[in-house]
C-alpha cells in the first residue's frame, strides 16, 4: 500500500526534518504513529497526503512511484486519502454540512447523494443540528468532528489523522476510534498520529514511533518484545 | 459559550453561495474588474463603430468621386458652340457615361455660398467652362482616352481626374482605420492583463483555500473552473454596463447627426458592421475566462 526508501524532508534550506525513513504499510492495516513533539509527525503526514515532494527517496503508493506521476494523476491518488489535520483546515466561509461535503463534490458526486451521505455522517458523530453552522460558531471539539467527516466521507483507501482526538472528551474520542476502526475492517489503511496514552494502551495496534527524525516499528501483540528505547512521554 | 439569538441567526444561514468552494462571492477588491469591463467594452463599442463610419464615410465620398471628372476650359478661350462639340466628342469615349456643360445656374449654385444669390456678379466674373464627366468605371485607358481628346481640340483646357484627392483621402481614412485597429488591440491586451492581475490577486488571497482543495484531491480543471465561473460573472456584468453607456451614446449621435445639415454622414449598420459590434461582447468573454483559466493553471503548476 505504502512503500517508503530511504525517504528525507526538509524544509527550505532547513535541517533534514525527517531523514533516511524507510518503512511499508501493508494494504488494511491499523498503525499509530508516536513520537515527541517536534519529531516530524505533521510532516511525514504531509508526505503522506502528497503535500510536499520529498527532498529525496522514493515513496509508492498504492502501487506507483509517487515521483514520477502526472498531476492529473497524482490529483486521482489524493482524492483515495482521507486527511484529518492538526488544526483541522476547515473553509471558514463554509458551512460544517458544506465542509464535510468538499471531497465528494471534489470527485464529482451528484448533489443528491452528497445530502443524504453528509447528512447522515454529520448525525452520526453527533453534529446533526449544526450542520448549517460556520466552523467559527462551533466548539474545538465539534470542529475536530467536522473534520473526522470530511476525511472519511468519501470512503477513502488511506486515511491520515494527525492528532485527531486531541480536542475531544474520552466518550466521543473514543467513539470516533470506532469509527476508524470500522473504516480499518472495511479495508480502509490507517495511520493516525496520537500522544493519547489512553488510545494507545486500549487499541493494541502497532506503533511508528518517530525520534528526531528517525523511525522504529514497535509491536505491542508480538511476543517477547519491549518497546525499543520508548520514549518516556509514552509512559508518563 | 453561550450565545445570543442574534448571534447564532446571523452565522446559522451559512450555505456555499453560487456554487463557490473558495469564497469568490466576497467582496474583497477585485469589484473594480467590472468597471474596468464596462470600460474597455464602451472603448471598444466606441472605437469599433467610429472605424465603421469612417469606412462608410469614405466609402461615400471616393464612389462620389470616383467616377467623376471634371474638365475646366480657361474663360474665353471657347465658344458655346465648340464646347458642346467637345461634349458630344467626349460621350462617344468607351466608359463614359454622360458629360455636360454646366450652366450659370449650375455654377450659381456652386458658388452661392461665397458669393450670395446676386447672379449680376456672376455675369461679371470671368468663369471658365466646366465640363462635368461622369464615368461609367475609371480606366487608365478611358482616362488616357480623355486626355488625348481634350489636348487635341482645346490645349489649354486641365482635365482634374481628382485622383489626388482620392489618394490622400484613403490614406487619411486607412491611417484612421489602422489607428482604431491598434486601439482595438491595445485594449483588449489591458483587459486580459489586469484580468490576469485580479486572478492572481485573489489566488494570493485564497492560498489556504486552494492549498487544502488541491490536497483533497481537486484538479486544476476543478479549481480553475470556479475562477473561470467568477471572471466570466464579472465579466457579464460589465459588458451589461459598458452596452447600455455605449447604447446611450449611439441615440445621443443619432439625435445629434439628425438635427444637423447633413454634412455627416449618418451611420448606417449593414449586416457585417452589426456582426463587427455583437462580437465585441463574446471576444471580451472569451479574453476574459482564457486568460483566468490560463493564470490559475500556472499559478497551480507551482504547488506539488
Ligand atoms: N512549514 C515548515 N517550515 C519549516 N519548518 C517546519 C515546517 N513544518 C514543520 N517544521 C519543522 O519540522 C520539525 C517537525 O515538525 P512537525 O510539525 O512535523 O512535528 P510534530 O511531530 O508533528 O510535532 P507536534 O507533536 O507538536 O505536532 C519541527 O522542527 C518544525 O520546526
Ligand atoms: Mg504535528
Amino acid at each position: 500500500m505504502i512503500k517508503f526508501e530511504h525517504v528525507g524532508l526538509r524544509y527550505g534550506i532547513g535541517p533534514e526534518v525527517l531523514s533516511d525513513i524507510s518503512f511499508t504499510l501493508e494494504q488494511g492495516s491499523f498503525h499509530f504513529l508516536c513520537g515527541p513533539s517536534g519529531a516530524g509527525k505533521s510532516s511525514l503526514m504531509t508526505l503522506l497526503y502528497l503535500g510536499r515532494k520529498a527532498s529525496r527517496g522514493q515513496i509508492h503508493m498504492m502501487g506507483k512511484d509517487t515521483g514520477r506521476l502526472k498531476r492529473n494523476d497524482l490529483a486521482e491518488l489524493r482524492q483515495k486519502i482521507g486527511v484529518v489535520f492538526q488544526d483541522f483546515r476547515l473553509l471558514p466561509h463554509l458551512s460544517a454540512f458544506d465542509n464535510a461535503a468538499l471531497p465528494l463534490r471534489i470527485s464529482g458526486v451528484s448533489e443528491r447523494k452528497i445530502k443524504s451521505h453528509v447528512e447522515e455522517l454529520l448525525d452520526w458523530v453527533g453534529l446533526g443540528d449544526c450542520m448549517k453552522r460556520l466552523p467559527a460558531t462551533l466548539s474545538g471539539g465539534q470542529q475536530q468532528r467536522i473534520a473526522i467527516a470530511r476525511a472519511v466521507i468519501a470512503n477513502p483507501r488511506l486515511l491520515l489523522a494527525d492528532e485527531p482526538t486531541g480536542n475531544l472528551d474520552d466518550e466521543i474520542g473514543m467513539k470516533l476510534m470506532g469509527l476508524f476502526e470500522q473504516l480499518n475492517k472495511m479495508g480502509t489503511t490507517i495511520l493516525i498520529a496520537t500522544h493519547s496514552t489512553q488510545i494507545l494502551d486500549r487499541l493494541p495496534h502497532r506503533r511508528l514511533i518517530l525520534n528526531q527524525g528517525r523511525l522504529d516499528i514497535f509491536d505491542p501483540l508480538a511476543p517477547n518484545t519491549s518497546p525499543p528505547k520508548m520514549p518516556e512521554f509514552l509512559h508518563a | 459559550m453561550p450565545r445570543s439569538p442574534i448571534h447564532h441567526h446571523i452565522f446559522s444561514i451559512a450555505h456555499r453561495k453560487n456554487g463557490y468552494d473558495i469564497p469568490l462571492h466576497t467582496r474583497l477588491g477585485t469589484e473594480f474588474l467590472v468597471l474596468l469591463i464596462a470600460l474597455m467594452t464602451y472603448l471598444l463599442l466606441l472605437s469599433a463603430s467610429g472605424s465603421i463610419g469612417l469606412g462608410h464615410m469614405a466609402n461615400k465620398w471616393v464612389s462620389g468621386l470616383e467616377n467623376a471628372m471634371t474638365i475646366e476650359i480657361p474663360a474665353k478661350q471657347t465658344s458655346p458652340q465648340e464646347a458642346s462639340g467637345l461634349v458630344r466628342k467626349l460621350e462617344k469615349i468607351k466608359n463614359v457615361n454622360s458629360a455636360r456643360v454646366l450652366t450659370s445656374s449650375d455654377m450659381q449654385d456652386m458658388l452661392s455660398p461665397w458669393l450670395g444669390n446676386d447672379s449680376s456678379v456672376l455675369a461679371d466674373l470671368p468663369l471658365p467652362t466646366l465640363i462635368s464627366l461622369e464615368l461609367v468605371e475609371r480606366t487608365p485607358e478611358t482616362t488616357q482616352a480623355i486626355q488625348n481628346l481634350v489636348n487635341a481640340t482645346a490645349p489649354d483646357a486641365i482635365v482634374d481626374s481628382h485622383e489626388a484627392w482620392l489618394v490622400d483621402l484613403l490614406k487619411l481614412t486607412n491611417g484612421l482605420r489602422l489607428t482604431a485597429l491598434i486601439v482595438f488591440g491595445l485594449i483588449l491586451f489591458v483587459t486580459s492583463f489586469v484580468i490576469a492581475g485580479a486572478v492572481r490577486s485573489r489566488m494570493a488571497m485564497h492560498q489556504r483555500e486552494l492549498e487544502l482543495l488541491h490536497t483533497m484531491g481537486a484538479t486544476d480543471k476543478y479549481i480553475s473552473l470556479q475562477f473561470i465561473r467568477y471572471i466570466f460573472s464579472q465579466t457579464l456584468k460589465g459588458l451589461a454596463f459598458g452596452i447600455l453607456a455605449g447604447f446611450i451614446t449611439f441615440i445621443g449621435f443619432a439625435l445629434f447627426t439628425n438635427q444637423s445639415s447633413g454634412t455627416l454622414p449618418e451611420l448606417e449598420m449593414g449586416q457585417t458592421d452589426w456582426i463587427i459590434l455583437l462580437s465585441i461582447p463574446f471576444l471580451l468573454l472569451v479574453i476574459g475566462t482564457f486568460t483566468a483559466r490560463q493564470t490559475v493553471y500556472s499559478v497551480l503548476n507551482e504547488m506539488p
